[in-house]
């Protein structure tokens, strides 16, 4: 087991290398620079150069990408941001914890709402129980965040006024972005849940377990429950990159200052450094988070865990 | 199955009784008011240099720092700030400085060396070239006294002094020892009304500086807090916990100003939305090129249409490049003096037709290639390009909007690679600023390229009126010039003005605001309500 | 543990002295959806005495596992119905009992094992666990050492080793999961064993060994059982009691002599035996029965079998056969039964 998940660490290295190369080559390509975006117009375009010339924008790109990865790994160096010239990771960590806080704060949220009521309505199939989060979910589903944020906003702030409308305070903040962002997701993993349940049910042990007298409750939160879960697992798991990406939506609209927002502010400047910096951070959340899950579904179902330690008794 | 109920009952209570307790935001602690304001992004800087959008300006270039000039929107001109005395010399080359007895807020008084030092670091700067490019050397002559000497003579050495600020010598070279950045944490090294004591992601804090040398300011501590969206900027106004919002989104500018009743205010904007015309452009056999085509498309635009588009109707009609009401040497429409346009589809006509185009050719359509601009569909400027593009259509001329960003339509405009192009300039404050549009040594600034060796203009007169609108300090004699320069650009109907946008303020009923500007605002100046 | 009458003992169910284990009177069960309704157990009666084993023969879709659900209430509960009729456990009947008491039942007096041992077992718990599930359900007041002891107890008894309880199904074979769920059944050494085709899935050298197992654990414990089969050569080698079905209803039952040995045959039970490859003779083609049965959600008026029977009458089509007695054989036709013993009414 642990031999599994050191490699799956150890892949982490060339995400990182391939993110990054990946970053410099599309800012190499698109339009616009440094220097036009930051001193806007009215200025020559000499100026400019020399401005880009100064930041060492204009050298080429794998050249840039050769230094970046040197910095990166030996001096822990991940630049100098070219917009606010301060070092790129002091200006980033603070954001990124607060989008960390912020998504996983999604997470829990989507996976509290979304399951229980997924395994309720699995169980009293076509019955009000089911019937009305199902069309609730099938609506919301489909709902885009912001559209949702917007709503909240002009409800919870503008009209009753008990929830503030930026910043990030206190855990009140919290709420409104967290619930916008949290709810397309647990519509998805109402309906996941509630069909893996379904799928459950319906097995031969779930008949077998009947047979020996388990009383029903049990025969749901014992028996189907650890089966049903385990796809639901890796759902909620693959759903962090969208409450990632999501979480950008939020921090806009509900002025949150996190690293998404911070790295869409950037690439109009173009500024490689903290795109590169925050991209990189993001990627190695994401693949820790893919470990876990995977590591939790292997403990959880023995049948994958055989898979990874292949030892006979 | 009451795990379920209860579950979803528990949360709706914990958020109902986290959501319930505190206290709605207005900041309201017993002691000191703060006044709250807006950012719309996290503060770049807290270094003037470094701060290039208006929201960061605003504070950095007028609360924080000072320069040797104050800048006075309304009445269009500068006045003496730092500087307590000017003294030009005969041939317009030396300007000799007498320095006010200002201190800078850490607590050092305000020295000739302080000055030098500052116009310096602005030299160093590539960003303010455009303003520092013509001084020679900057010397003290003694503790109060500053001299500088011109390569040339050039009056718009205001816009240098208004531009350049001043910093504390002492303080910036310590916090630039050892290769640090200055500018990234709070500072005393200004002489402005307020210190910048942090600022962060989240937002800036400033307290008043006591000891200002023109009189402490009556708001002692402001906050001003990022609201990156505009929705929740509005609601924060209405929940009062916002006291002073500029720039209302047009939008939103009737729910605002039924919100502050009588403290809202609706000017014209400091800002000028013009069309290029590029007659070098070769799209079907340069047709741009033909100077009647060129008045025919001046006579179809029309603004009123333009400033409903895209303003709510808020903005105004423009005629010059600069407003006149702000700029003190900027060409007057009223007074005349040279050519305006108005919508009058006739006059338009009747030009297509004397440039050689008949009925026929307008019915069936003449292309004229593409109207650009950057932003997205959204933007002003978006929807003046959409109402041009169906007036050319009026009278014949079929053409097709493309909106792009910046970084794409940028460069296009700056090569003139292009047919016509919606453009936005805005903080001008002395008509010479013109220069970036007309002189050939603004490579990379202008739009139209008037010396170009094809071209059929007498662009020398123009760079010569341009030098003499610098070399006399007279304000009149600078806007008979101006208005002879504008005149024959207006001719030209290269540049074509469209509309000055409208710019809402509102506040709340804790502050007193005597006057409102376009640009810049001056706390200091503001005062609660007792 | 000693065997003794259980259902005395069980505090809550009072059973009836001397009754068969098992009485099934007039049982009616549908499966009901919105679009049809499909008639799957039409009238049966079936008697199991006390340490007997009855088979339950008849081609998939006879109603065979309808039948053994319903005695244990684990119908499909959006569908199934039991319209009418009484199950008997021990003279007590279980229609009427709640749920509760039901589950007292499951696993405890009466076991089911089940086709196909591949998913029968959850695949995220051990054996042992699973096995050990059923016993502290029935027994609550045994130590976790006496479970235990249970659990090393009756995988022995089923011929696997006690130290592979830690193991998991995916571990096991298709046979050696069986013996599993055979365990897990006996483990209360219940009263009454339904099992439900328990050896069509495996193949047949295992089918050999696992019906040699449950045989001796029948007569080792004595237990009665429901032995449901569509293989005959099972039903000669294990059965004391034997019941045909086809389409819902009882053609034919008595005792394993009376099925194999008797002359007198439902012409249902003589196509069965027909259909069997004989191993000394050389034949060239099977002889099938000819023809389907009938769709349950529409079964014809009259016998259920006369579609496909060779000796089908006028009478046939048009009333439904009564009941034919010889002593302990029966048999539902009207070859045999005249008017007057006409029983059981038409449909």
């Amino acid at each position: 087991m642990y031999k599994f998940v050191i490699k799956r660490i150890l892949f982490l290295i060339p995400t990182i290398l391939g993110v990054t190369l990946i970053i410099y080559a599309v800012m190499n390509i698109t339009p616009g620079n440094p220097g036009q975006a930051i001193l806007g117009t009215g200025v020559s375009q000499e100026d400019i150069d020399a401005y880009n010339e100064k930041l060492g924008y204009n050298d080429p790109f794998l050249q840039k990408y050769v230094r970046y990865v040197k910095n990166m790994i030996f001096d822990q160096d991940f630049g100098i941001s070219y917009v606010t010239k301060q070092d790129a990771f002091t200006e980033i960590l603070p954001r990124y914890l607060i989008t960390l806080k912020l998504a996983f704060l999604g997470v829990f949220l989507s996976a509290i709402i979304g399951i229980p009521l997924g395994i309720k309505a699995a169980v009293e199939q076509y019955k009000l129980w089911d019937t009305i989060p199902s069309i609730i979910a099938f609506l919301l589903a489909a709902v885009p965040a912001f559209v949702l944020g917007l709503v909240m906003l002009f409800v919870f702030c503008g009209w009753l006024n008990v929830l503030p409308s930026y910043g990030i305070g206190s855990f009140k903040h919290y709420i409104m972005p967290a619930l916008a962002i949290a709810i397309p997701p647990a519509a998805q993993n109402f309906r996941f849940t509630k069909s893996s349940m379904l799928e459950s049910i319906r097995q031969d042990y779930v008949r077998t377990a009947r047979a020996k007298g388990v009383p029903e409750k049990q025969v749901i939160w014992k028996h189907v429950l650890k089966n049903a879960l385990l796809p639901v697992i890796t759902q909620v798991g693959l759903s962090l990159g969208t409450l990632i990406c999501g979480a950008v939506v939020a921090e806009e609209m509900f002025s949150i200052p996190g690293v998404g927002s911070l790295i869409v502010e950037r690439i109009n400047y173009k500024d490689e450094p903290v795109i590169i910096a925050g991209t990189i951070l993001i990627a190695i959340c994401f693949t820790l988070v893919m470990l876990i899950v995977d590591v939790a579904y292997a403990y959880v179902d023995p049948r994958i865990r055989a898979k990874y330690t292949k030892s006979r008794k | 199955m009451k795990k379920g109920i209860s579950l979803l009952l528990a949360l709706l209570m914990m958020t109902a009784v986290l959501a319930g307790c505190g206290d709605g935001g207005s900041g309201g602690q017993t002691g000191e008011k703060v006044l709250q304001m807006r950012l719309t992004s996290a503060l770049q800087s807290s270094d003037w240099q470094a701060t290039t959008l208006q929201n960061d300006m605003r504070i950095t270039w007028v609360d924080v720092f000072e320069g040797l000039y104050g800048l006075d929107e309304a009445n269009g001109g500068y006045y003496n700030l730092l500087a307590k005395d000017v003294a030009v010399s005969e041939d317009g080359l030396t300007y000799t400085i007498t320095l006010q007895d200002a201190t800078f807020q850490n607590g050092d008084p305000l020295t000739a060396e302080d000055v030098v030092f500052s116009y310096e670091k602005a030299k160093e700067n590539s960003r303010f070239n455009y303003v520092t490019s013509f001084i020679n050397s900057v010397e003290a002559q003694d503790e109060k006294t500053v001299v500088m000497h011109l390569d040339y003579p050039n009056s718009a050495i205001a816009h240098t002094f208004w531009t350049v600020k001043i910093y504390s010598k002492a303080e910036y070279t310590e916090a630039t020892a050892g290769g640090k950045e200055f500018g990234i944490a709070g500072h005393t090294a200004g002489t402005g009304p307020y210190i910048l004591k942090g600022f962060d992601a989240t937002g800036a804090d400033l307290e008043a500086y006591e000891n200002y040398w023109g009189g402490a300011p009556n708001i002692k501590k402001v906050r001003y807090q990022v609201i990156a969206d505009n929705n929740a900027a509005v609601i924060a106004f209405k929940n009062g916990e916002l006291d002073y919002f500029p720039d209302v989104p047009t939008t939103e500018w009737e729910a605002v100003k039924a919100e502050a009743g009588e403290n809202c205010q609706m000017v014209k904007a400091n800002d000028i939305h013009w069309l290029a015309v590029n007659y070098l452009s070769p799209t079907n056999n340069g047709i741009l090129s033909n100077p009647k085509v060129r008045e025919a498309i001046a006579w179809a635009i029309n603004k009123e249409a333009c400033v409903m588009a895209a303003t709510s109707g808020y903005g105004t009609p423009a005629y010059e490049y600069m407003p006149h009401e702000y700029v003190a040497t900027a060409p007057d429409y009223t007074e005349g003096g040279f050519q305006t346009y108005d919508y009058n589809i006739e006059k338009a006509k009747q030009c297509m037709l004397e440039a050689g185009y008949t009925e026929a050719d307008m019915a069936a359509g003449i292309p004229v290639g593409d109207i650009i601009t950057y932003g997205d569909a959204s933007t002003p400027r978006a929807k003046e390009a959409v109402v041009i593009q169906s007036n050319l259509a009026e009278i014949g001329l079929k053409a097709e909007v493309v909106v792009q960003e910046y970084a794409v339509i940028g460069p296009r405009m700056y090569s003139q690679d292009y047919d016509l192009a919606v453009f936005g300039d805005v903080g001008n404050y002395d008509f010479n600023n013109i220069r970036q549009q007309v002189h050939s040594e603004s490579v990379g600034m202008y739009l139209i390229n008037y010396a170009h060796e094809d071209s059929p203009f007498d662009w020398q007169m123009m760079e010569q009126l341009v030098a003499d609108g610098i070399a006399t300090a007279d304000t009149n004699e600078r806007k008979e010039i101006y208005t002879k320069l504008w005149a024959y650009v207006m001719d030209t109907d290269t540049i074509l003005p469209i509309l000055h946008t409208g710019n809402g303020a509102a506040w709340s009923e804790r502050i007193n605001v005597p006057s409102v500007c376009p640009t810049y605002y001056h706390i200091s100046q503001w005062s609660w309500v007792e | 543990m000693s065997k003794h009458d259980k259902t005395m003992k069980t505090p809550e169910f009072q059973g009836v002295e001397g009754a068969p284990i098992l009485d099934i009177r007039n049982l009616r069960v549908v499966y009901q959806t919105d679009l049809e309704t499909v008639e799957a157990v039409n009238g049966i009666d079936l008697t199991i005495e006390r340490g007997k084993t009855f088979g339950l023969v008849g081609e998939t879709g006879a109603g065979k596992t309808t039948t053994a659900l319903s005695v244990l209430r684990l119908l499909p509960a959006n569908t199934g119905r039991i319209l009418s009729g009484e199950i008997l456990f021990n003279g007590k009947n279980v229609l009427e009992l709640d749920e509760t008491l039901m589950q007292a039942i499951r696993g405890n007096l009466v076991s089911m094992v089940f086709q196909d041992p591949m998913s029968a077992l959850n695949p995220v718990y051990t054996v042992g666990e699973q096995i050990a599930e059923a016993i502290r359900l029935h027994n609550p007041d045994l130590t976790k050492e006496q479970v235990e002891d249970r659990v090393d107890e009756m995988l022995k008894l089923v011929g696997i080793m006690p130290s592979r309880k830690t193991e998991y199904p995916h571990q096991f074979s298709g046979g050696m999961k069986q013996r599993v769920v055979i365990a897990m059944a006996l483990c209360c050494e219940p009263e009454l064993l339904i099992a439900d085709e328990p050896t069509t899935a495996l193949d047949v050298t295992i089918q050999a060994q696992v019906l040699a197992m449950i045989r001796e654990l029948r007569d080792r414990l004595g237990t009665s059982m429901l032995m449901i089969t569509h293989d005959l050569g099972i039903v000669a080698q294990t059965c004391d009691a034997v019941g045909v079905m086809y389409a819902g209803e009882i053609v034919e039952s008595g005792t394993a002599e009376d099925i194999f040995l008797a002359e007198k045959h439902h012409p249902y039970t003589v196509g069965l035996f027909d259909s069997i490859p004989n191993l000394s003779s050389r034949t060239s083609r099977l002889k099938p029965i000819p023809g389907l049965m009938p769709d349950p959600t529409d079964l014809p008026k009259g016998c259920v079998f006369a579609e496909r029977c060779a000796s089908c009458m006028e009478i046939c089509r048009q009333e439904h056969p009564g009941v034919y007695t010889e002593g302990t054989h029966k048999i539902c036709c009207h070859l045999f039964a005249a008017p007057s013993e006409k029983e059981g009414g038409a449909k």
